[in-house]
């Protein structure tokens, strides 16, 4: 199978940036975060300066050939003996790039060959063979005994080995350069070894100036003058004595340890910020692609919907064009798109591929399998956010049998199923998103958690957009402001989702590092932005389109539609310091009996009651959630009630007009308390709802005004007085206690600024009730 | 770095500021412009180096007359800023102040191009992420030193 490339994995790490398959891009998004060899050189640069001692570096591209840069000093130090003539030996045929002084690709590619094979873990302990002696050197020193590698070490936690060369006199270790798991250079620290024989080396160059003369012509004609090879000869054994006496010059044991210690460290630290630029470029690279895609989606979505034929065709041809750009700007192996496929569809909980792009497992590029595969809305669990979190684990038993119940079967090196949301089919879609199964380059570790990072962003964009679509084409004209505050709440979420990934999702160790109960918080969490923005969709199609038909059955109205609201707005409630009572006793409490309605309609119905709850009552004070029977008689209907302490709601029928809102500084759009009375209505009930003033104050604010008179001393005492008198008055009704959240200690949840008290006591503070009632049986019909 | 969050968004704010104390920031957060308003007149004692604003937040701490100018509450945070923070310091501190919101292109048709100047703009709905793009930002601010 062939490996497909990520964006700016190792394939981009290359001499040249425009030699980068994505060249153009490359330049494009020029600046740092390329790997070039300028990179690896800065780091030999930065490491000398600090080491204060010279290096070799060698770089490997996968593709490309290698390339050796010495640090200045390096020639010298590497050949004391034949170093002033290094110059000269350009004529010698030589195995590599002679431009650095000389590479040999069989020796110097057999180390980083080596260090992928302990990557690989295949863990060879000695070089697989004893590479031929270096280069020109060789033909300097014909028939020196090779160089010998010493075993693999392990220092600071990293890998290397070390080899001598009894030839020069030299040792080296060597150092690999990792990036995301690939050897991407290797770094050579040397060390002069006095007992490697000066008399070796001296009879070496006698030999050489005897047999190769030649060699050194070039040398003599820049000099400009004439000279004999003895006299050359003495001049470099002078040159070499006086440069072994250097004490710098010969590294200490002692010394060198500490190099190579101080080196592993280095190294570790460049190699981090390779990694973090590297980072900031797959996020560039993610915001042009993806930005430059739904660019393109948005525009090229039709202004007005067809009058003929179906309206949703050319939406999602306009999806399938945007999945497969996006599917070859990220290497995905393919991607499949679920969504209604006409809008006069009677099969309505199921969605069919509407668009496509990759390469295909057998399952959807065969029309004929492809055309059986549909996705069961009621099959699918209601978590999507956290099934992302475990698919991606490969651990997960719910998403195993997820698959199976999208008749998906095994699909082999599928990685990752994103569902946003089991919605209402019309504003549905679900992604199917399959990646190679081995990544070249992902670590071990973290892929999970790289690949989600990525696919959350890239697809999150795609999702708003094609749902913001489906909904702009099936809406009517003057809804389209609305939609658009919709299509904000919903971005809100996105956004708390977003913070959510770059604090959790995108850090694999922190997700990791959960405690249980904190990693419990997260889980509610995703499943309270997943559910809300599943009601802000649902509401929003309603908006455009009449109700369904209702779908009843029996159910636990209770239990199913209030107790969960704790979780769904703990955020919310954690800001605004509110507290959600549900006065709760248990699924067999008689007055609370099962519900005979459409659920996902009931749910909508409920979200949009508390919704305006939590939107309009005052920090710091209880919502109050109940559904109960109205009486104990035979076939009395159920009440459900959301009472919340705030602003007040004129008791008006008019409330529950679509659009009607108080005045235009409300965030909320005048739809939801419509909605409401539209499903109650469907279900044969009614909705009311009561508005009382409960106190001339802001309640919750009452108690910390009066405990910090110190900041109020301009205040006519009056005020307090009056503050003072209508606490008493509040607690003695027992209603201080029915408005005030408290913690679980029994303290205020609220603890207002200076600035909040003085500004907002003065409001007063009203008893907003809305009732629905519905019948037992949820009215007529099935 | 302290950094100031004016968001009235639970469900924004929580992660946000989980993230920005996962950096080692300080984060002292407002749920509206009285909120805000409390911390910057605290600044002498708690100096905010860095505050990251929402453009639609409840108007409370506004006058009368800066409702009227909101659009609707849109530009809320915008007014604040104009109103209390920025002509209280040099120029410079504009460079500080990121807002990140869905209503820029409101904000810019209200105060023209000009208006908000040196001011790190950032849209809510950004496709790679508004998070990353505030976290870069506030990366960069804290490498500016107080």
């Amino acid at each position: 199978m062939k490996r497909e490339q990520w964006p700016f994995r190792p394939i981009h790490i290359t001499n040249d940036g425009e030699q980068a398959p994505q060249g153009a891009l490359l330049r494009k998004l020029a600046g740092p975060g390329i790997i070039t060899n300028s990179h690896l050189q800065g780091i030999q640069s930065a490491i000398c300066h600090k080491l204060r001692y010279p290096t070799t570096i060698i770089e490997f591209s996968p593709d490309g050939e290698p390339v050796r840069t010495d640090s200045p000093l390096l020639t010298f130090q590497m050949h004391p003996a034949c170093g002033r003539f290094w110059d000269c030996t350009s004529s010698i045929p030589c195995a590599g790039d002679q431009r650095q002084g000389y590479f040999c690709k069989e020796s110097d590619g057999c180390h980083a060959q080596f260090f992928r094979s302990l990557q690989a873990f295949e863990l060879p302990t000695r070089l697989p063979k004893k590479p031929p002696q270096l280069g020109p050197l060789g033909e300097f020193y014909p028939g020196a005994p090779e160089c010998d590698f010493g075993p693999v070490t392990h220092e600071g936690g990293r890998t290397f080995l070390f080899y001598d060369c009894p030839l020069l006199g030299y040792r080296e270790a060597l150092f690999p350069i990792l990036f995301e798991d690939a050897v991407i250079g290797v770094l050579f620290i040397g060390q002069i070894v006095l007992e490697h024989k000066k008399r070796f080396i001296e009879q070496r160059m006698k030999a050489l100036l005897s047999r190769q003369p030649h060699c050194f012509d070039a040398y003599l004609k820049r000099e400009g003058r004439s000279r004999q090879p003895e006299d050359i000869l003495s001049e470099v054994l002078e040159e070499h004595r006086k440069w072994i006496a250097q004490p710098e010059s010969i590294l200490t044991e002692e010394r060198y340890k500490q190099l190579l210690s101080d080196t592993c460290s280095e190294l570790a630290k460049f190699e981090q910020q390779l990694q973090t630029e590297m980072h900031e470029q797959r996020q560039r690279y993610i915001g042009e692609k993806v930005t430059e895609r739904i660019g393109q989606f948005r525009k090229d979505l039709p202004a007005d919907v067809p009058r003929d034929g179906d309206p949703l065709k050319p939406l999602w041809e306009n999806v399938a064009r945007t999945v497969g750009g996006i599917a070859e700007d990220f290497a995905l192996r393919y991607v499949v798109v679920f969504g209604v496929s006409s809008l006069s569809t009677e099969e309505q909980s199921v969605l069919d591929i509407v668009a496509q792009a990759g390469s295909l497992p057998d399952q959807f590029s065969d029309p004929q399998k492809a055309g059986r595969i549909k996705l069961k809305l009621a099959g699918l669990p209601a978590e999507p956010y956290t099934q992302i979190i475990y698919a991606s684990r490969r651990r997960n038993r719910g998403y195993l049998k997820l698959l199976r119940e999208c008749d998906l079967g095994a699909c082999g090196d599928l990685a990752l199923v994103f569902l946003p949301v089991p919605l209402h089919p019309q504003s549905s879609i679900a992604i199917l998103v399959g990646y190679w199964e081995h990544n070249p380059s992902a670590s071990r570790e973290n892929d999970a958690g790289a690949d989600l990072d990525t696919a959350l962003q890239s697809f999150n964009s795609l999702i708003v957009s094609s749902l913001s679509a489906i909904l702009a084409t099936t809406a009517q004209r003057h809804t389209v402001d609305q939609l658009r505050i919709l299509g904000h709440e919903a971005g809100q979420l996105i956004t708390g989702l977003d913070w959510m990934r770059v604090t959790y999702f995108a850090n694999p160790t922190r997700l990791r590092d959960l405690d249980e109960r904190r990693a419990e918080h997260l889980c509610r969490d995703l499943e309270g932005f997943q559910r809300q923005l599943r009601f802000i969709f649902d509401r929003a199609t309603l908006l455009t389109q009449e109700l369904p038909q209702l779908h009843k059955d029996l159910f636990q109205a209770f239990a199913e539609l209030l107790y969960k609201w704790k979780d769904i707005y703990r955020l919310e409630a954690l800001r605004k310091s509110l507290q959600f009572v549900t006065g709760f006793e248990g699924a067999e409490d008689p007055d609370r009996p099962a519900l005979f309605a459409d659920r996902i309609l009931l749910e909508q119905l409920f979200y949009n009651l508390v919704n305006n709850a939590v939107k309009y009552c005052y920090r710091g004070t209880k919502i109050h959630l109940d559904c109960r029977l109205k009486s104990r008689r035979k076939g009395s209907p159920h009440i459900l009630t959301v009472t919340d302490y705030g602003r007040e709601m004129p008791n008006t029928e008019h409330v529950f007009d679509l659009y009607w809102r108080r005045d235009d500084s409300e965030q909320g759009l005048g739809i939801g308390l419509h909605l409401a009375r539209q499903i109650a209505l469907a279900h044969g009930g009614t909705i009311s709802h009561e508005s009382a003033k409960v106190s001339d104050y802001n309640v919750p604010l009452i108690e910390p005004y009066l405990k910090a008179p110190f900041h109020f001393s301009r205040e006519p005492a009056r005020l307090h007085d009056a503050l003072r008198d209508e606490l008493n008055r509040l607690k003695e009704s027992r209603q201080h206690n029915e408005i005030v959240a408290r913690t679980e200690k029994g303290d205020s949840k609220y603890a207002p600024s200076i600035r909040a008290l003085a500004d907002e006591i003065k409001r007063p503070t009203y008893r907003v009730t809305v009732m629905v009632e519905i019948p037992r049986d949820g009215g007529k019909g099935k | 770095m302290n950094i100031l969050v004016v968001e009235d968004r639970g469900a924004v704010s929580f992660y946000l500021a989980e993230a920005l104390q996962a950096e080692g920031h300080v984060v002292l957060e407002a749920y509206n412009t009285n909120d805000a308003q409390a911390h910057w007149d605290n600044r002498e004692t708690t100096p905010i180096d860095c505050m990251i604003v929402d453009l639609q937040i409840p108007q409370d701490g506004l006058t009368e007359a800066e409702k009227e100018e909101s659009r609707s509450g849109l530009l809320t945070g915008w007014l604040w800023l104009r109103g209390h923070v920025l002509p209280y310091v040099p120029e410079e501190y504009g460079s500080r102040v990121i807002i990140c919101s869905d209503y820029l292109r409101d904000l810019m048709e209200f105060v023209g191009a000009d208006g908000c100047r040196g001011i790190w703009l950032v849209p809510k709905r950004s496709p790679s992420g508004s998070a990353g793009e505030v976290l870069k930002r506030v990366r960069e601010i804290s490498g500016m030193g107080k």
